[in-house]
């Protein structure tokens, strides 16, 4: 007989939270800088390091249980515009009347070659190649058998080249990004011990899309007008992020239910790391239960270890960006 | 143990700024960025975070048109600004297009608006 996956919340929400923790990148454009972010990942490639990602929500399931990540991202530039990282996320579920479980997800390796940097219009372009690899993590948290290959196209645009007279509008800035993800197998067959009944599991393929609306005091400070702010002010970025999966193909029965969050928050900027910090919102039950949050501490390898593990492995520029 | 010790190393490192560097950043310039002046400047001066390599820094002032205006480069009495010296300013709106290279070789750049309204 065929079923819908098992416990297709569990993997949704297992979904959101890979995908939580695979932010990265100190990304530069024109006059821009568009942070990491939390909830999706930024259009750049850098040596960065989020150390770590915390999250802790309610999931979809029913009834729901607390899930809490503990997230690290490395990344690393190969050459100046092509980048690999890998993500480890370490969950804790506590389920109801169940034992709690902990254990790793599966590893997520992103190979993302940065194609397209225009300064003057403060847009970015990037592709991804992600390889959740399956077996890698621990079954009890979610952690899937197979390996999930996820081709991803990243974009930023910063409104600086909008007309002066557009004034303190010109400090928006947009970054979104939209992948298909592929199972390595559209289903597995397992057998009943007692009847011999076959139970086939399909695996759907998801469309996975979000963007981020970030406001940058940093560059209304710097290039739109500088209000004598303290400080602190002048380097948050406030921003609501929005990641969402839709199943797309070999679903059966369990049809279409769009999934994700919404975060709003706020990111601090330093000159060598930011933190973060945000709220989740899930946009329907199939989603998580009442809010959650995350917060993120980020170094900028780049700028800590300049001429070291901050630099890109190979470089042809005499100066890097 | 051992990644918390290897988290608090590169904390500290991100906070100490005599070991950590960064991109060059505006600070703040005069006039200030936005701003309305009654009386034409004689410079406009900008402060950055981080020192400047002259060599691979330039800045614009380019004037409503999009006429360059004058330019200007590093202070050789600072290495964090740059400095652009010009004649009396006619009434109008100007912008500063600037693009420096920090010492650990980071570039950055950007531009900003001010007006002159005697």
């Amino acid at each position: 007989m065929f079923r819908p996956m098992a416990g297709a919340a569990a993997l949704a929400a297992s979904l959101v939270a890979i995908s939580q923790s695979s932010a990265s990148a100190h990304c530069f454009v024109g006059g821009r800088f568009f942070p990491a972010t939390l909830g999706i990942d930024d259009p750049c490639v850098a040596d960065e390091l989020s150390l770590p990602t915390v999250s802790w929500f309610r999931t979809g399931d029913d009834p729901p249980a607390r899930q809490t990540d503990v997230s690290v991202e490395y990344s690393k530039r190969i050459t100046e515009y092509f980048g690999v990282s890998v993500g480890w996320t370490w969950t804790h579920l506590v389920q109801p009347a169940m034992p709690s479980q902990s254990g790793f997800q599966n590893v997520e390796t992103t190979f993302k070659y940065q194609f397209l940097t225009l300064p003057e219009h403060e847009f970015v372009a990037s592709a991804a190649f992600s390889v959740e690899w399956g077996n890698t993590g621990a079954a009890g948290v979610g952690a899937e058998s197979f390996t999930t290959y996820t081709p991803t196209l990243f974009l930023g645009k910063g409104f600086g080249d909008l007309p002066d007279s557009a004034g303190w509008l010109r400090a928006f800035g947009l970054t979104g990004q939209i992948g298909y993800a592929i199972p390595s197998n559209s289903s597995s067959v397992t057998f009943d011990p007692d009847t011999g009944d076959a139970d086939i599991e399909l695996r759907p393929r998801f469309l996975r899309y979000g963007a981020s609306l970030q406001y940058s005091m940093p560059y209304l400070k710097s290039s739109v007008v500088d209000l004598g702010l303290p400080d602190f002010i002048n380097r948050l970025i406030p921003i609501v992020e929005a990641s969402f999966q839709t199943p797309v193909s070999n679903t059966g029965s369990a049809g279409a239910v769009t999934t994700g969050t919404v975060n709003p928050g706020v990111i601090w900027v330093g000159d060598s790391f930011q933190v973060a910090a945000e709220a989740i919102i899930p946009i329907n039950r199939q989603s998580g239960t009442g809010i959650g949050g995350m917060v993120q501490l980020h170094l900028y390898l780049d700028d800590i270890f300049p001429k070291s593990i901050g630099a890109p492995l190979f470089s042809t520029a005499a100066a890097r960006r | 143990m051992g990644a918390i010790r290897l988290l608090g190393c590169l904390f500290a490192l991100a906070l100490c700024p005599t070991i950590a560097y960064a991109h060059a950043q505006l600070d703040h310039t005069s006039p200030s960025v936005g701003s309305t002046v009654k009386s034409a400047p004689s410079e406009v001066r900008m402060w950055f975070s981080q020192p400047l390599e002259p060599k691979f820094t330039t800045a614009q002032l380019r004037s409503s048109s999009g006429t360059v205006v004058a330019t200007g480069g590093v202070d050789t009495a600072d290495p964090k600004q740059i400095v652009i010296r010009v004649n009396a300013l006619p009434a109008g709106r100007y912008k500063v297009f600037w693009k420096v290279l920090s010492v650990d070789t980071h570039r950055t750049e950007g531009s900003f608006g001010f007006e002159v309204k005697p």
